[in-house]
């Protein structure tokens, strides 16, 4: 195949070429683009928890009334939950993980000093049966015993001086060495330190966007509040029926407290990530789409040149060419062009995809995606260039030269 | 005469060429409907900052966080947009200026035995009367006077409340028991209109609005629940509105309404007020105080989301795409309609008149585009509504969205269709005429 035929014939459809360089070079970018959100958006979904989510049941109860020991409600109500049958672990928690609700952020360091490196976590208030009610994998330590949990008031800042912590919360403050049996500070309690006493493998925090989300610490407490936090893990994936069991036993054996809420923590995550994941919708559709346009256009233009070059091709045939080099000489002249598109594109791509991670905050283009988007399209104009090209190979020669 | 001869010629050749010209319509219109339908969000949302009565709102903030500790680790720049009881009093001092300040709470309902309701947790904004005036809030029944009678005893139900409580009817007068008191309605407000919740950006700007007001002689009485650990510079854990009202934990939102001429004195009175609270340590940081206008602080607080930023720069290149597309379609159908030019020309036609033909057929396409992107529009806005509920206001199609379809539709087909419409215009006849016909 003489590809500078190809090239000539390329620069003497100059305005076909042009439409289609046009079309698959913002097309490129804008599905890498595309591709960069959507990589944005998704690895927050993608990343696991630590905890069985279909598994778990949060439960949100508030206080009816002001007179009310909340101590022995919490406890009655711990109890109850605890004798479900299939129930394998009930905790207490002030904010439920996933969820972008309420919680507690708080920051951590290594040495007494408000100077010193700290790492923002999220801190879990939770009892000894957190362990198996999140169904956490312990790594090193022990998990609080029963005798260590406090129950305090809501208002009463005094913390345990018993701390778990994540994996990532121990390699960012302790590097490669063992938190367990290590002290941790609050930049605003330096008298109190925490020791760690154990290290679980993970566990996420509740605000997905936040600095805290990767980082979290369990302390012993069972925050005695206006509202209270259980999350209930029960041996098969939590059920509606489930749901509305666990409202109205509380509902009928507890009178003081009003159920406001009761979720699986799947649901949760997926509330407190819905916008995600409506926008990868969103994202699939306009690449589906931009993908279909690409495949319609380079179609209707190898078409429509075949059409017009039937003439040219009959003539190619008598002067020997045969019907795999009429192939080529189709499929060669969009694969020419395509290599234009992608060398145009990449400077206006790299710049564009600056912008995009300015404003994500995500790396720019990796040449992973790049190269994936413009295989795709590359795909793309070939498998739309093959049919027309077919299609010359079938000139009837003797009609269009008689 | 010859207007006649090209509208017909381009009527019948439409005809005849319908299916490409829909295909056509089909792709432009989704590329302008996605467009409308993405920029209108953007549009509507900063068009919304610049509603008449945020043009003399502004937010005061001061930074009396924790020393040597950013409010926010992502943006250092960033002051708490809340500040403590004492000083949200003091800068309502200050004369000039109708301040408002308020704050978030939840208190519960305890329905009456008529009504066969359990008992409600409500979401509750504590308020100033000029709460209300200063953010525009209309009132459905009842009025600021009903407000000013009632001492202290009084609670404003949004629109929703009151459907929810009363079915809609005329409550003003009636008592309701929350947490165990009594209050009586003194007006209701009107449905939402608002596209965002003005008043409270920072948790979430498109969160549901609260759905009762009390003044805040009701929170002496109720001592409601002051929510977030994050409040308190001490690391004190936010509990009680008791707890928390003479202390340092920032909890209330203020606001600000001034004349033009009345900022500069104002500005001047915050200062020398930030002044005296740096002298004593209670104020940190190179900038003690920031007074924005509503508009700022909306876009601060990043009411615009980066989705929302963006998409919009997607669908212009989305739309080119589509029309790019259209413009392919166009050409080819030129190519095929070369044949009939060379007739056209044979017969007498002049060059412009055949380009004159293509553009009619073209202009006559844009009017199935206008009424395609119509429709796709709706579709699309409903759709977008019901993913993304949070835009359930900021998403409509006015007066003016549809003027911009009308325009774009009709030049955008008439842009794309120049190029094949001059290359149809240079047909040769001499080379379909010796065909016949054939190209």
């Amino acid at each position: 195949m003489n590809i500078l035929l190809v090239f000539k014939e390329v620069l003497f459809n100059r305005w076909t070429s042009f439409l289609l360089i046009v079309q698959i070079s913002l097309v490129i970018i804008v599905l890498s683009n595309v591709a960069l959100i959507y990589e944005d958006k998704a690895q927050s979904l993608a990343e696991k928890s630590g905890m069985p989510e279909e598994h778990i049941l949060t439960l949100m109860v508030r206080q009816s009334s002001d007179d009310v020991d909340v101590e022995q409600q919490v406890k009655k109500i711990q109890s109850l939950l605890e004798d479900i049958n299939g129930v394998e672990g009930v905790t207490t928690i002030n904010g439920v993980p996933l969820s972008s609700g309420a919680g507690w952020q708080q920051e951590f360091s290594t040495v007494a000093d408000v100077q010193a490196d700290k790492v923002n976590t999220t801190l879990y208030m939770v009892n000894s049966a957190a362990l198996s009610a999140l169904d956490l994998k312990l790594e090193k330590g022990r998990f609080f015993e029963a005798h260590e949990v406090q129950f305090s008031n809501a208002s009463d800042y005094n913390l345990p001086h018993l701390a778990i912590i994540n994996k990532a919360t121990e390699k960012r403050l302790f590097d490669d060495q063992s938190a367990v049996g290590k002290l941790i500070y609050m930049p605003e309690d330096l008298q109190n330190p925490m020791t760690v006493i154990g290290v679980v493998e993970e566990l996420k925090g509740v605000w997905p966007k936040s600095p805290s989300y990767d980082f979290s610490v369990m302390v012993p407490r069972v925050d005695l509040a206006f509202r209270t936090f259980y999350m209930i893990r029960h041996e098969r994936p939590i059920t509606t029926e489930f749901s509305e069991k666990i409202t109205s036993l509380i509902n009928n054996e507890i009178k003081t407290v009003l159920v406001e809420r009761v979720n699986s923590l799947k649901d949760v995550k997926r509330k407190s990530f819905q916008d995600n994941i409506s926008l990868l919708g969103v994202l699939n559709f306009i690449a589906l789409i931009l993908v279909l346009l690409t495949l319609s256009c380079v179609f209707v233009i190898s078409f429509f040149e075949v059409k017009r070059q039937k003439k040219n091709v009959a003539i190619k045939f008598s002067l020997g060419y045969s019907r795999k080099n009429i192939l080529g000489y189709f499929l060669w002249r969009n694969i020419l062009v395509y290599i234009v598109v992608v060398v145009i594109s990449l400077p206006i791509n790299i710049y564009a995809s600056n912008y995009t991670s300015l404003l994500y905050g995500t790396p720019t283009l990796s040449w992973l995606e790049l190269s994936s988007v413009v295989l795709l399209i590359g795909t793309v104009v070939i498998m739309a260039t093959a049919f027309p090209s077919w299609l010359a190979t079938k000139t009837e020669v003797a009609r269009l030269l008689k | 005469m010859k207007a006649e001869t090209e509208i017909s010629l381009a009527i019948k050749s439409f005809g005849f060429q319908w299916q490409k010209y829909m295909f056509i319509a089909a792709v432009m219109s989704l590329g302008i409907a996605v467009f409308l339908v993405v920029s209108n969000l953007y549009i509507n949302l900063t068009s919304a900052f610049e509603q008449p009565h945020l043009h003399q709102l502004y937010k005061p903030v001061l930074n009396d966080w924790k020393k040597d500790e950013a409010f926010d680790e992502l943006d250092s720049s960033k002051l708490p947009p809340l500040m403590s009881y004492q000083n949200s009093m003091a800068l309502a001092q200050i004369e000039p200026g109708q301040n408002a300040s308020s704050f978030k709470t939840e208190v519960i309902y305890y329905p009456s035995q008529a009504q066969s309701l359990s008992l409600l947790p409500l979401s509750t904004r504590v308020s100033s009367i000029s709460f209300f005036e200063i953010f525009n809030l209309h009132f459905k029944f009842g009025g600021k006077d009903e407000l000013t009678q009632k001492s202290g005893a009084w609670v404003v139900l949004s629109n929703q409340t009151n459907e929810r409580l009363f079915a809609g009817a005329n409550s003003v007068g009636k008592k309701l028991n929350l947490n165990g008191h009594y209050f009586e309605v003194a007006a209701v407000l009107e449905e939402k209109t608002h596209l965002f919740r003005e008043h409270d950006v920072v948790n979430g700007a498109f969160e549901g609005s609260e759905d009762i007001y009390l003044p805040w002689q009701a929170a002496d009485v109720l001592n409601p629940v002051i929510r977030g650990k994050k409040l308190c510079k001490d690391g004190k854990y936010a509990s009680r509105y008791l707890d928390v009202k003479e202390g340092s934990c920032l909890w209330v939102n203020h606001w600000v309404k001034l004349a033009d001429s009345e900022l500069h004195a104002y500005e001047q009175e915050v200062s020398s007020y930030a002044q005296q609270l740096s002298a004593t340590g209670m104020l940190t940081g190179e900038t003690p105080y920031q007074i924005y206008r509503a508009k700022d602080w909306y876009e601060k607080s990043g009411v615009i989301n980066n989705d929302s930023k963006i998409f919009p720069l997607l669908a212009i290149a989305f739309m080119f795409v589509c029309a790019v597309n259209a413009c392919v379609i166009l050409y080819a159908q030129a190519i095929e309609q070369k044949p009939d030019a060379a007739n056209w020309y044979a017969f007498g036609l002049s060059r412009r008149s055949i380009l004159s033909v293509f553009l009619i057929q073209s202009g006559i396409c844009s009017l199935f585009i206008v009424a395609l992107t119509f429709v796709f529009s709706l579709v699309g806005i409903s759709v977008f509504k019901g993913i993304f509920p949070a835009y359930e206001t900021s998403l409509y199609l006015g007066l003016d969205s549809f003027f911009i379809m009308v325009v774009i539709s009709i030049s955008f087909m008439l842009f794309f269709s120049l190029f094949p419409g001059i290359s149809l215009s240079r047909v040769k006849p001499v080379v379909y005429l010796k065909q016949g016909g054939v190209a």
